[in-house]
């Protein structure tokens, strides 16, 4: 087959991957781009060290789109589906009898919580049945396989991430010797469905009826009783159907191991069919990616356990490293039983904290300080989102410097150069409109920022032809010191001058007059551009997950505003 | 408008069908044309000459995903007036199409042997499916969009160094996935 019959052999792919595409397609590359040639000038030894003993991170957890029966998984609204769901009403009338009632005026409700029957009083009117959403995890259960399959490792020696599989081929080699196609599977669907008792906003992060886009709209049922240790006292109507919910448990789990989950871990109480979680839980992971060991395999039961390593230099347990000298070694189990239904997960190993058999909640809690770059901690009036889980957290500031600041002035947790800049703030010539910066992982400087600028850029620069379809604009560095620069986290050895920076813009073939620029680079290495804009983004990332590399980035936002021209 | 409503105005043979189907479809079929062709005329021509073959096609089909159906359709076209162009050599410079690096999944010859292209094309999609959300997304923005890579590596935050070894990879496990299923291409 040649090149071009493949092309033309994938015009025919299923149809949902190409649906995917068009979706896509809102969000596609901004059309101008600018980078801050900082390469050169980034000390990258602090992000070695650390990266080396880069965590399992269940994180990204979002789920949509497809529902399961037992071990075959179905799209939405497939014949099959249905005719599964209405089979399986049965199941699910058993398994949540105790817990649901179903009249909503009902102002309590009782819930099994260490035998203790507990009064709920309800706020609000929840939303009707139609209003519901299917649980569906299927995005959740990609992200955990993917976290399984790939791990993001930092290569000291050719200074970039990559992409290893430590233990996939060992762990793979573990799954083939049960002969059990379905233990994988099992896995790592028990690992996602772990998400939603480990952190309740997996359960958020469904995608809700448009009705349900608030949480102000939704109904409550608050605890008079006092709080208990990691479940907040106020449960939210998430919109849910509990009995989808426990149906994909009871596919996954055993019986015994869904009760004991309920039990040890009520984040979820079930009221008018629906489930109800608290917004805040506790934090544990499963491990999906370690190394996993076979300790027993027989026609009724496997067990393997879950292989962690801590070391002084460690944050926590993590994989294996050889830098760390004698590491303590945590083993943590998973066992699986052979059922009338075929193999269910009678125990998932759980690993932050604790050697609970199902974690307890004594896992390590992030810290709750939200510190900014400039070692300051976030005020809570600036403080947009947080995840209780991951510490991520958002922030309604970014930290800037004037183009070409000696980098050795800012280190981290010193203010420095530091300018910190909200909307409605003036920089220069610029009127900041909006400023926003995600500290994704703060434990590892993981962070994004943006802020939109308004105010007249007008520069010119040199443009080349970077590929086939975009052009490489290197901007005059008089033009350059109009503009801030995002400053990367930087630790003493960062002592490159960055005088010889020089910000970029990539300009793609569909930014009106780029194909001027083009043409005119047929015949020539390089021409002159000028290029005007009034209004524009400028953008800094920097993220082990990304392997980006502390680039400065502006996306003009008026496309068909800005001029573009060639100068002499 | 709902692609079913769009449909049932291609059925009932109303003209403002087109107009619907080119303010939901159209960005994204011009996009890959573009990205194919590199000439705007040539874009728009074959972006006209997809709509006026799904005109034709309605009914009697109903395709079950119109954007899809219609993609395809236009993606073909480009692909058409590509190799036309090609020919006549009205192509300019370098190919827009991810040929080079393709030629580390495909043999390249002419002469293959009989394969089942039905069996074929659902093992890709069985593969497709088994990829993480992000590389298929990476993978088909490249072979099916013909993105370029510095506009996926834009798109998907990461610089064109990783974004071409996440592609050489995946061409790697598919042709090792197709190869364990006995296909060769």
């Amino acid at each position: 087959m040649t090149e071009k019959e493949f092309l033309r052999l994938f015009n025919d792919i299923d149809n949902k991957f190409v649906d995917e595409e068009i979706k896509e397609e809102g969000e596609i590359m901004p059309p101008v781009m600018v980078k801050k040639a900082a390469e050169k000038g980034f000390s990258w030894g602090r992000f070695a060290g650390i990266a080396a003993a880069s965590v399992i991170v269940l994180g990204g957890l979002f789920a949509a789109g497809v529902y399961f029966r037992g071990n075959n998984f179905y799209p939405q609204g497939t014949e099959t589906d249905t005719k599964d769901a209405a089979e399986s009403t049965s199941t699910l009338a058993e398994a949540s009898e105790e817990f649901i009632t179903t009249e909503p005026e009902e102002t309590g409700i009782r819930v099994n919580i260490e035998g203790d029957p507990r009064e709920f009083v309800l706020t609000g009117n929840p939303h009707s049945a139609e209003d519901f959403v299917d649980f569906g995890y299927e995005d959740i259960y990609e992200n955990i396989c993917s976290n399984y399959a790939t791990h993001v490792r930092w290569d000291p020696e050719n200074l970039t991430q990559t992409e290893v599989n430590r233990y996939m081929e060992k762990n793979d080699a573990m799954f083939d010797s049960l002969d059990e196609p379905e233990i994988r599977e099992l896995y790592l669907r028990a690992s996602a469905l772990w998400s939603f008792f480990k952190d309740t906003e997996a359960m958020s992060r469904l995608s809700f009826n448009e009705s349900y886009s608030s949480d102000d709209d939704k109904a409550r049922l608050k605890t008079p009783s006092d709080r208990i240790e990691g479940i907040d006292d106020e449960y939210v109507e998430m919109g849910v159907k509990s009995d989808q919910f426990l149906n994909a448990l009871y596919d996954v789990f055993s019986e015994e191991a869904v009760e004991e989950l309920r039990e040890k871990f009520p984040w979820y109480v079930f009221y008018n069919g629906e489930v109800w979680c608290p917004l805040v839980s506790g934090a544990i992971g499963t491990g999906v990616g370690a190394e996993l060991e076979l300790t027993k395999h027989t026609d009724t039961e496997i067990e393997f356990k879950t292989v962690l390593y801590k070391g002084e230099d460690f944050y926590g347990t993590t994989e294996y490293s050889e830098e760390v000298e004698n590491p303590e070694v945590y083993k943590y189990n998973n066992r699986f039983v052979k059922t009338e239904k075929g193999w269910r997960v009678a125990e998932i190993a759980t690993t932050s904290g604790s050697t609970h058999e199902w974690g307890g909640y004594s896992g390590e809690q992030q810290s709750e300080d939200k510190i900014l770059m400039d070692g300051s901690a976030a005020s809570d009036d600036e403080i947009l989102s947080y995840d209780p889980d991951t510490g991520a957290f958002t922030v309604n500031s970014c930290f800037v410097v004037p183009f070409s600041t000696v980098n050795k002035n800012r280190v981290e947790g010193e203010k420095g150069d530091w300018i910190k800049l909200k909307a409605g703030d003036a920089y220069g010539g610029y009127t900041v409109e909006k400023a926003e910066t995600i500290y994704s992982d703060p434990t590892w400087g993981d962070y994004r920022a943006e802020v939109t600028l308004s105010g007249k850029l007008s520069c010119t620069g040199t443009a080349r032809v970077l590929d086939e379809q975009v052009v490489e604009l290197v901007l005059d560095e008089e033009d350059c010191k109009n503009l801030m620069g995002f400053a990367p986290y930087m630790d003493q050895d960062f002592s490159e001058t960055p005088s010889q920076d020089r910000i970029y813009m990539w300009i793609t073939y569909k930014t009106k007059d780029c194909q001027k620029v083009l043409d005119a680079l047929k015949d020539k290495d390089e021409v002159r551009v000028k290029l005007d804009t009034d209004h524009f983004i400028l953008k800094y990332v920097y993220g082990s997950e990304y392997g980006y590399d502390g680039r400065t980035l502006i996306n003009s936002v008026n496309l068909n505003e800005h001029t573009l021209e060639i100068v002499e | 408008m709902e692609d079913n409503e769009i449909i049932e105005m291609f059925w009932s043979r109303q003209e403002k069908a087109i107009k619907e189907l080119a303010a939901k479809y159209g960005n994204y079929c011009k996009t890959v044309a573009g990205n194919i062709l590199r000439n705007s005329l040539d874009s728009e021509e074959c972006v006209n000459d997809g709509y006026f073959a799904v005109w034709n096609s309605i009914p009697p089909k109903k395709p079950k995903s119109l954007g899809a159906y219609t993609a395809k359709i236009v993606r073909n076209k480009a692909l058409d007036l590509y190799n036309k162009n090609a020919a006549s050599k009205r192509g300019k410079g370098e190919s827009p199409l991810p040929l080079n690096e393709l030629s580390d999944l495909v043999s390249g010859s002419d002469t293959e042997r009989e394969v089942d292209r039905n069996e074929l094309l659902r093992a890709i999609n069985s593969f497709l499916d088994s990829l993480p959300k992000k590389t298929r997304q990476i993978f088909t923005g490249r072979y099916f969009s013909c993105r370029s890579i510095s506009e996926l590596a834009a798109k998907f935050q990461t610089n064109e160094h990783n974004l071409n070894v996440i592609l050489s990879r995946t061409r790697q496990k598919l042709k090792q996935y197709l190869y364990e299923r006995g296909f060769e291409l």
